[in-house]
């Protein structure tokens, strides 16, 4: 469809305008804000789907505010091969003229007009696409859904290569329906397959429950078949066995209690019979033992007076042994003392021995001590003497070398002369004599001048050189030194000061053991405790010696240790000689003081048993007083015979009790009462069930289960194949529901890629760079991808998705071509800067395969729309 | 009406023995079928039935009186005026029929739907 021109009178707020649009390509129609932009299109949207008689508000809503005039409405257009005007007017004076221009001329009005224009638009115009390509003002910022349009799919379709979604007619909604009769939205089954497997499931309940009934039926008459037979035969059983074997059984029973009753007293006469013999034979038994009793205690008194009478003679013999043997201990005691007392002084001397000998060592020691400090006091006086030390002995010795090295020097450095004689010959030499001899030459040095004489042959004088004197005169240095390191030691020579030497390494040597010396005779004490141990000692002697004033001399410490010893050895021999006999005392003194306890408890029991016996004797004499043993004895054989009468009637009654068996008879009694209660017990519970059967098998004849269980087991056969059947259906609506959306699917993703493939070439002459976009199921743009960054719809900027709404609008309308309609922007764009809208407008001005119509306030906003023709409202108006 | 149907000719029959029945709005017709139908067929069988369900007093064919085998043809199947996906769709229902067993059966009723449904959107 394609808008061709749009004639206004008295719509809205126009009173009068017509505006004509380029078929293909841009119209840009310029006007400020309320001049009637919008109208223009409401109006067309008018003419084209509301009769004139209409009352609607929309139609309501052309009218003038402020005027009550009719409100007329002319549009021309083509659509496929027509080519009509419609003019309609409404509100008042209402009526419709529709002109058909080609391709057969016609004019049609009223409502026959209205109806053909439909009819046509209908036909050729696709209506879902006109409503999508409109952007109005304030459009939601939504994508353009795209599809819904027949002529858009028709046409990708035809450029995906024919497999796309095409018209199918509604059979995808058709398909769905049958799908969605049997299956839920998420897939599970609907409530009528619920229902059928509920109901198959309700059936084969029914019909099993009808089965079992029928099946408990058929119990129940093998159970009265068999009630009805078992009544009878245990009725006889009741009454022709059980109940006259209970009766005698009963009688026998009364027997054996009567028997039982005898039985008990004369058991009670026997027991009384039994106490009156046992009492009278205690009575007599009692005298017996009495009697023996006082005669056992007679014997016993006898026996412990002729056992008293030795026990005392020889407690009196003990008593004067213990007399004599306490004499002797007292004599061996006195011994003993004196033993001890001559132990005493034997010790007493031997320490005063012991004394001495510690008095005289501590005098030695002390003597001795004083000498070695005496001695040591002198010696460090002379080594105070002493000038001579190691250093001076050390330079003395050093000088004494030097001046033995220089003298030697002298002796070989000097000239010598050497006389070898042909024969022996005396001369002087120095005016000394000499011998020479001829064995060998002899050397004299010349130290400064040598005389030489052979008496009365001749006189030689020999003189030394320069060279000599410097020798002589070190001789004389090494002297020098030598006197003088002498006389710093205050020696005269180093002989003396070897002397000296070892002088004072013997002080040295006294000063050096006084010390050790002092250490061995002290032992550990100081000098004054020493003395004070002398003191001490000479304390003891003086003291030892006025308890011992009658000894004179001192004998040596072994004689002294010697008499200790014997002293000892007979102290040792009368202390146990003593000991001996005071352990011999002291056993006999035991002895005695047993024997004396004996018999004092041997006197006390012979009382004891004397007084028993006699007590004994009187009571025994007062009871034979009050009854004889002779009558005692005729009592006991009368109770004897008493008894045994009793007892033989008491064993009659219980033979004759035994001979009727009473636990037989008992048990007889009581087992055929049980018998007989549970045959009655029985016989109660099979008529009941008999009564219950028989009502079971009136109400299951009533209820006909063997007919209802026929008709439950075809009703049941029905509702299986209906259920088989129902889900073989469910399965094929499935099945093609899956198979239709899939290749639905499948061909949507390949016919949706012309119209992407258009928007992202515009895209990419818009934004620039790498541009994809990608395409809901609806053909709506889902998302973009741009130089590989991806954004939903929802992410991208309210310009960027008026801008990519306009592109895939755009380009719908190119894709449809001539069978498109108008694209309409009504004062779009506000989001865009002005660089994008260089470019937009640049696509704009591209189209010539669509019909764009461009409404704006803004004139300059679509100023690049290279192409365009600009229709100014205002102008138009006029 | 117990019939067994196995082609066109046998649902000539059975229609023209239905319509001829006397007094078709007071009568109660219970029908059971058995037999072998190409898809068109079985199409033709409920399209029949269904539009004599107006006419009877009572029509009652229950599918559990119909054992009918399909067996959709190459005629069934290209006579389908269908385009594009549903073209597609069909293809693949009727690879999976030959193949046969239990999903082939189930592809067999899905065709037979496919009919049905495509028949529907024609009237």
């Amino acid at each position: 469809m394609r808008l061709l021109r749009v004639a206004l009178t008295d719509v809205r707020g126009v009173d009068r305008c017509e505006v004509r649009f380029e078929p293909d390509g841009v119209t840009v129609v310029e006007a400020p804000n309320e001049s009637g932009k919008t109208t223009l299109l409401d109006a067309v949207d008018v003419l084209l789907e509301m009769k004139d008689s209409s009352n609607a508000q929309r139609v309501k809503d052309l009218q003038p505010a402020d005027r009550d005039v009719p409100s007329t409405i002319e549009v021309e257009l083509s659509c496929g091969a027509t080519h009509l005007t419609c003019r309609k007017t409404f509100n008042k004076q209402r009526g419709t003229v529709l002109t058909i221009h080609a391709p057969t001329p016609e004019v049609v009005k009223g409502t026959e007009a209205h109806d053909r224009l439909r009819t046509i638009l209908e036909a050729d115009v696709d209506l879902a696409l006109y409503r999508a390509l409109r952007f109005a003002q304030g459009r939601d910022l939504d994508a353009v859904a795209l599809g819904d349009s027949a002529v858009l799919a028709a046409r990708l379709d035809a450029t995906a290569g024919g497999t796309g979604s095409g018209d199918d007619g509604g059979l995808i909604e058709r398909a769905e329906r049958e799908y969605r009769r049997w299956f839920t939205a998420t897939g599970r089954p609907g409530k009528d397959l619920a229902a059928l497997d509920g109901s198959l499931a309700d059936v084969q309940a029914d019909r099993n429950r009808l089965a079992d009934d029928l099946a408990a039926l058929e119990r129940h008459v093998e159970e009265l078949t068999r009630v009805e037979r078992e009544l009878p035969h245990l009725a006889q059983v009741r009454d022709q066995e059980l109940a006259p074997g209970l009766e005698q059984a009963r009688g026998q029973a009364d027997r054996v209690n009567e028997l039982r009753g005898v039985v008990a007293t004369r058991r009670a006469e026997r027991d009384h019979a039994a106490l009156e013999l046992t009492a009278t034979r205690d009575a007599r038994a009692r005298r017996e033992a009495r009697a023996s009793e006082v005669a056992e205690l007679d014997d016993t008194v006898a026996a412990l007076e002729a056992g008293l009478a030795p026990r005392r003679g020889r407690l009196d013999e003990l008593v004067g042994r213990r007399t004599a043997d306490g004499a002797e201990l007292t004599a061996a005691a006195a011994r003993l003392a004196d033993a001890r007392e001559a132990l005493d002084r034997s010790q007493l001397l031997a320490d005063l021995v012991g004394a001495e000998l510690e008095r005289r060592g501590l005098q030695r020691r002390h003597e001795r001590v004083v000498e070695v400090v005496e001695a040591a006091r002198d010696a460090e006086r002379a080594l105070a003497g002493i000038r001579l030390d190691d250093t001076r002995m050390r330079a003395i010795r050093a000088a004494s070398e030097d001046l033995r090295v220089a003298s030697a020097t002298l002796a070989t450095g000097a000239p010598t002369v050497t006389l070898r004689a042909h024969r022996p010959l005396r001369l002087d030499v120095d005016g000394s004599p000499a011998e020479l001899g001829t064995d060998q030459p002899e050397v004299w040095t010349v130290a400064d001048r040598l005389a030489l004489s052979i008496p009365e042959v001749v006189d030689v004088q020999v003189e030394a050189g320069t060279s000599s004197d410097e020798l002589v005169r070190a001789v004389e240095e090494a002297e020098r030194r030598l006197a003088q390191a002498c006389h710093e030691a205050d020696v005269p020579d180093l002989l003396t000061a070897e002397r000296v030497l070892e002088q004072r390494d013997r002080h040295r040597d006294v000063v050096e053991r006084r010390d050790a010396e002092l250490a061995r005779e002290l032992d550990g004490r100081t000098v004054d405790e020493l003395a004070a141990d002398l003191r001490d000692a000479e304390d003891r002697v003086a003291a030892l010696r006025e308890r011992l004033t009658e000894v004179t001399e001192l004998p040596d410490a072994a004689t002294a240790r010697a008499a200790v010893d014997a002293a000892s050895e007979a102290v040792r021999g009368a202390d146990d000689h003593h000991a001996g006999l005071r352990a011999a005392f002291d056993e006999l003194s035991a002895t005695v003081e047993e024997e004396r306890t004996a018999v004092v408890m041997a006197e006390t029991q012979l009382a004891g048993r004397r007084e028993e016996r006699d007590r004994l004797a009187a009571r025994l004499a007062d009871e034979r007083a009050e009854r004889p043993d002779t009558d005692l004895a005729a009592a006991v054989t009368a109770a004897e015979d008493t008894e045994t009468q009793a007892a033989e009637r008491l064993a009659a009654a219980e033979r004759e009790l035994a001979d009727l068996d009473p636990d037989a008879v008992e048990l007889r009694v009581t087992n055929l009462a049980a018998q007989l209660e549970d045959l009655h017990q029985r016989i109660g519970e099979l008529g009941q069930l008999r009564a219950v059967l028989h009502e079971r098998l009136r109400q299951g004849g009533e209820a006909g289960l063997g007919e209802a269980l026929t008709q439950a087991e075809d009703r049941l056969e029905r509702v299986r194949a209906d259920h088989r059947r129902a889900h073989a259906r469910a399965a094929a609506a499935a099945l093609l529901w899956e198979e239709l959306t899939t290749a639905r699917d499948e061909a949507y993703r390949a016919y949706r890629a012309p119209l992407r493939e258009r928007i992202a070439a515009k895209a990419r002459l818009l934004l620039g760079g790498s541009v994809e976009v990608e395409l809901g199921d609806d053909l709506a743009i889902v998302g973009r991808t741009r130089d590989g960054v991806a954004l939903t719809w929802e992410q991208l900027s309210a310009g960027a998705r008026e801008q990519l709404a306009i592109l895939a609008a755009l380009s719908a309308a190119e894709l449809a071509g001539s069978d498109g309609v108008p694209f309409v922007l009504d004062d779009a764009l506000g989001y865009t800067d002005p660089d994008r809208l260089e470019r937009i407008g640049a696509l704009l001005g591209r189209t010539t395969d669509a019909q764009v119509i461009v409404l704006t306030c803004v004139a300059d906003r679509f100023r690049h729309v290279g192409g365009a023709r600009t229709v100014r409202l205002l102008e138009a108006a006029r | 009406v117990v019939r067994s149907i196995d082609g066109d000719a046998d649902l000539d029959a059975l229609f023209a023995d239905l319509d001829a029945l006397p007094d078709r709005g007071r009568t109660i017709v219970k029908v059971k079928v058995d037999g072998t139908l190409s898809l068109q067929q079985a199409a033709r069988l409920e399209a029949g039935l269904e539009a004599r369900e107006e006419v009877f007093g009572a029509l009652e064919h229950p599918e559990r009186h119909r054992d009918i085998t399909i067996v959709p043809d190459a005629a069934d199947l290209e006579a389908l005026p269908v385009t594009g996906y549903a073209a597609v769709a069909r293809d693949r229902l009727r690879e999976r029929a030959q193949a046969g067993g239990d999903d082939g059966d189930r592809a067999t009723d899905a065709l037979a739907l496919l009919v049905r449904l495509v028949a529907e959107g024609s009237r």
